[in-house]
């Protein structure tokens, strides 16, 4: 199963590719939510304690060569520990991936399809990601290679048009609400960043295992600038108090811009299109690992096949909330798992060096 | 030309004394021949046919168990007979040796061998004895008492034989051989076969002359500037269209025979110091397991050697270009040249290089890449168009400028079709004449596009069964995928292009992007001898980005690609090439 290899850039480039994913549509409301105007401190803030927390995973990784967290969680802890904690990545995944798929399939429903089913939206979509999964862990990072400018090109062509009417100054003042909501907020805004988890099985697939550090750490960083870009000009291009309004409000943003020459009428249509992309290039990469986090917990050789089995457990996670409401409340249950890593992270390091376990130069 | 005389003292072999020599000799052949099988065949030496093991009619088809040659001419020729059977183009010539007083035979396919070389080369030179001669001085043969006499002729012990093949038969190509399915395959492969009574060996000699197309411009590749001369039918003219542009010694060609029946000649092409030896190998291996009856085309041997039948992507390239085998061995590929067709295959293929074109490396590469890129865009037009337009006109109307979408919904007023339904119709109707014109001779080609193109187009937007847009979508497709300069490619994309415009008919700009991705997820799984598809692309190699988007200036390539993993990455000194 380990025969797999991936490159330096394909590992960064997984990280980015999943970690920016359909929440950017609704991140800046959702930060501005929490901290106002201050949000992007959250990102940077969040940001800082998602490189940390990478550093260690990688430390962790690196103890035990080969190895995905789901192996070595189990030798760190003793087998029923580590396979509780292994349930939760598992449950993590199946969150992750249907969240994400019920936001996309909200989100296309509302720009692009708006007679189609929700259903038919989610299956579709979740047979071509498993279509994709099946395939194993090279076809999807070389997936998120080939689709990697494709998911940069949206937001790139959003930021640059959005410049001709822009106002930094909305940004200032900083840090009107004082400290405390910041640090709450940065907690809270964590919710972006899930996915990162993933470095806890990429760095076993590793070519050359001695760069993970350094490839996971571009990969989140590009994601962590990403954001920061996307929430500054947003902020500055619509202003504080449209944030709190608008559901998407980088689509809002898409739907402002006048494209020079007008060719199109409205961005909004294609760069949803694009944004396809970037949904998918999110959710497989859960989906895949998913599948082989269940596959490695019950043993099991050949993982691909078990996909079909997963989606089904996904497709009903992803039909159940009823309302927007409810989707953002899956989505932030998915935040909170992500963050209930954290501890469960630095729990595995600390007894994995009480131990002294592992073979691996940490 | 003329009868040597032959003086006793040259004492040539008494009749006696030649039967002897004979005897011995097939003695000593027997010996060579060697093993268990040989044994019996000394007991029964005078039992003519039955001597040799499994040497029985019809039996030895089989190529595991080759018939031997039997010391008689007349045995040899009754098996080569019973194997061929009645066939009218087989000529057995029988003679007799002059020199020698041997009988001996001739046997090749009339229409196959150039007869003019088996009249004066093998014929006459056996059949008058006529060696070559030279003015001998007295001193190296005192014993002649004369200064002409023939070159060594007869000297007593001597093996005919060996004789006739080093001294007698003026011909180039003359290799031995020893059983009877050898001497049928030499004859059916374009090749004269000689006999020789009381020998358990034969010549194979090189007198092909079978009618070829003289070397002609390539009919698929044409170039703008570059060289003309394309592949023809014959194996060896290719080859050595090849030769002649790379003279180096570690260009090397490997032949292999493919093909139950048809025992079609290939050769493998390489250059010994470039190509991974791994992928050499699994090449050959791959050649070696066809075990196909029937190979007529390098299209068989690429169906059977590719990774994926399913795919409607091509993973080998082919070629009729000359020029364009030499830049791919030079960049450590490998090329496989089959007789009979004058389409080489080269393996592996990663998707860009469908894209290449050999002009690209012959224009200047500021031109070159220009075009290079407008081919890539024509790839996304061919396949793309038909399904945005339906994508566009059912379901994303407002996507467009409000004139130009009230343009689109005039032009389209009438129709009574959904636009997916016009697309196909419109698509396949083109396919159509694609078609027709495809088939049909030059001249009556070229009407049938002008009745497609101009007037059922025209009749088809007047009769309200298609609007003018539609029209324009269908022929722009059309341009773009003939802009993609491999064919193959082209038809995958072609093929592509209708599950496409289905699955945009029902969902939209989001289904157009899920086939966009499904074409995506299959091109990143796919391989073509251990080589991405996608490579450079996926996964990425940077130092190979300057040859695919953009074509760079050929002083920064001074690198080979490094998919084929080849082991001299440099082309070229880098410090010899400072200096200019």
């Amino acid at each position: 199963m380990l025969k797999d290899r991936i490159t330096t850039i394909q590992v960064a480039l997984l990280l980015y590719t999943s970690l920016v994913g359909v929440g950017y549509l609704a991140m800046p409301r959702r930060l501005a939510e929490t901290a106002g105007r201050d949000g992007w401190v959250n990102l940077l803030l969040g940001g800082m304690l998602l490189l940390s927390v990478n550093a260690l995973l990688v430390w962790l990784c690196r103890r035990y060569p080969g190895q995905t967290i789901i192996e070595y969680s189990q030798a760190i802890l003793g087998r029923p520990l580590g396979q509780a904690a292994n349930i939760l990545l598992v449950l993590h995944f199946i969150l992750m991936a249907a969240s994400v798929s019920r936001i996309f399939g909200d989100v296309i429903k509302l720009y692009l399809l708006e007679n189609t089913p929700l259903e038919v939206i989610l299956i579709t979509f979740f047979l071509t990601g498993a279509y994709l999964a099946g395939h194993g862990l090279n076809p999807l990072a070389r997936m998120s290679e080939v689709m990697f400018p494709l998911v940069l090109a949206p937001i790139l062509l959003i930021l640059a048009l959005a410049q001709m009417e822009i106002d930094y100054g909305e940004v200032l003042p900083v840090m009107t609400i004082g400290l405390y909501p910041v640090i709450q907020g940065a907690a809270n805004s964590f919710f972006v960043y899930t996915g990162f988890i993933l470095t806890a099985f990429l760095v076993a697939f590793m070519q050359q295992p001695e760069k993970a550090l350094k490839a996971s750490s571009l990969g989140l960083a590009g994601t962590i600038l990403t954001y920061l870009v996307i929430f500054i000009v947003t902020l500055s291009s619509l202003g504080e108090a449209s944030l709190y309004w608008s559901t998407y409000p980088v689509a809002d943003l898409a739907r402002r811009i006048e494209v020079p020459g007008a060719f199109l009428e409205k961005l909004e249509a294609p760069l949803m299109a694009l944004w396809v992309l970037t949904a998918f290039t999110t959710m497989t990469p859960s989906l895949y690992f998913g599948t082989l986090s269940l596959s490695q917990m019950l043993g099991l050789k050949e993982h691909r096949g078990l996909v079909y089995l997963f989606l089904p457990v996904v497709y009903q996670v992803a039909m159940l909330p009823r309302n927007y409401g409810e989707t953002i409340l899956l989505g932030n249950i998915m935040g909170y798992a992500a963050l209930a890593f954290i501890p469960v992270i630095i729990l595995l390091a600390l007894v994995a060096k009480l131990r002294k376990g592992g073979g691996g130069n940490g | 030309m003329f009868r040597t005389p032959r003086k006793p003292h040259r004492k040539p072999l008494p009749p006696g004394q030649k039967k002897k020599q004979n005897k011995k000799t097939v003695s000593g052949m027997t010996d060579q021949v060697g093993g268990p099988k040989a044994e019996p065949k000394a007991k029964s030496n005078d039992k003519s046919n039955d001597i040799f093991p499994g040497g029985g009619t019809g039996e030895g088809t089989s190529l595991e168990k080759w018939q031997p040659l039997a010391p008689s001419l007349a045995d040899n020729l009754a098996a080569i007979r019973d194997r061929t059977g009645e066939n009218s183009d087989l000529i057995i010539r029988e003679f007799e040796v002059a020199l020698y007083k041997i009988r001996a035979a001739v046997i090749y396919i009339d229409g196959l061998v150039n007869n003019e070389l088996i009249h004066t080369h093998v014929l006459r030179s056996l059949m008058t004895g006529s060696a070559p001669m030279r003015v001998m001085e007295e001193e190296e043969a005192p014993e002649c008492g004369e200064k002409r006499r023939p070159l060594g002729l007869c000297l007593e012990g001597e093996d005919a034989f060996k004789a006739i093949k080093d001294k007698l038969l003026p011909i180039a190509g003359a290799r031995e051989f020893s059983t009877v399915d050898q001497a049928v395959l030499a004859f059916y492969s374009a090749d004269a076969v000689f006999l020789l009574d009381g020998y358990t060996q034969g010549l194979v000699l090189s007198v092909r002359g079978y009618p070829l197309r003289g070397v002609t411009e390539p009919g698929t590749e044409n170039l703008i500037r570059g060289p003309r001369e394309g592949f023809v039918e014959g194996l060896r003219v290719n080859t050595s269209l090849l030769r002649r542009r790379l003279r180096d010694p570690n260009f090397k060609m490997i032949s292999m025979r493919l093909g139950r029946r048809t025992h079609t000649d290939c050769v493998i092409a390489y250059v010994q110091d470039l190509v991974d030896p791994d992928l050499l190998s699994e090449v050959q291996q791959r050649l070696a397991g066809i075990d196909n009856d029937l190979i007529l085309d390098s299209g068989n041997i690429e169906q059977l050697i590719e990774d994926s039948w399913l795919s409607p992507f091509p993973q080998v390239q082919n070629t009729e270009r000359p020029d364009k085998v030499i830049a791919a061995v030079l960049e450590g590929r490998v090329a496989i040249l089959v007789d009979g067709t004058p389409f080489a295959l080269l393996v592996p293929a990663t998707f860009l290089q469908f894209f290449q074109a050999g002009e690209d490396y012959y224009e200047r590469w500021l031109i070159a890449s220009v075009i290079r890129i407008l081919r890539i865009f024509a790839s996304y037009v061919a396949t793309f168009t038909p399904a945005l337009y339906v994508a566009i006109v059912s379901f994303h109307p407002g996507l467009l400028p409000t004139n130009l979408a009230m343009a689109i919904a005039a032009t389209r007023e009438g129709i009574p079709f959904p636009a997916v339904v016009e697309a196909l119709i419109m698509e396949v109707a083109f396919e159509l004449f694609r078609e027709a014109g495809a088939r049909l001779p030059g001249p009556i080609g070229q009407t049938v596009g002008i009745v497609g193109g101009l007037i059922v187009g025209d009749a088809a937007v007047r009769a309200n069964l298609a609007s003018p847009g539609m029209v324009i979508v269908v022929a722009l497709t059309a341009l773009a995928g003939f802009s993609i300069p491999a064919y193959n490619m082209a038809i995958g994309f072609r093929l592509v292009r209708f599950p496409l415009m289905i699955l945009t008919a029902s969902l939209g700009l989001y289904g157009l992007m899920l086939g966009f991705i499904i074409i995506n997820i299959h091109m990143v799984s796919l391989k073509s001898f251990g080589v991405t598809y996608l490579s450079p692309l996926a996964p990425y190699r940077f130092r190979d980005w300057k040859d695919i988007l953009i074509r760079a200036p050929v002083r920064a390539m001074a690198t080979r690609p490094l998919l084929t993993k080849t082991r001299q990455p440099k082309r070229e000194d880098s410090d010899k090439q400072e200096g200019w």
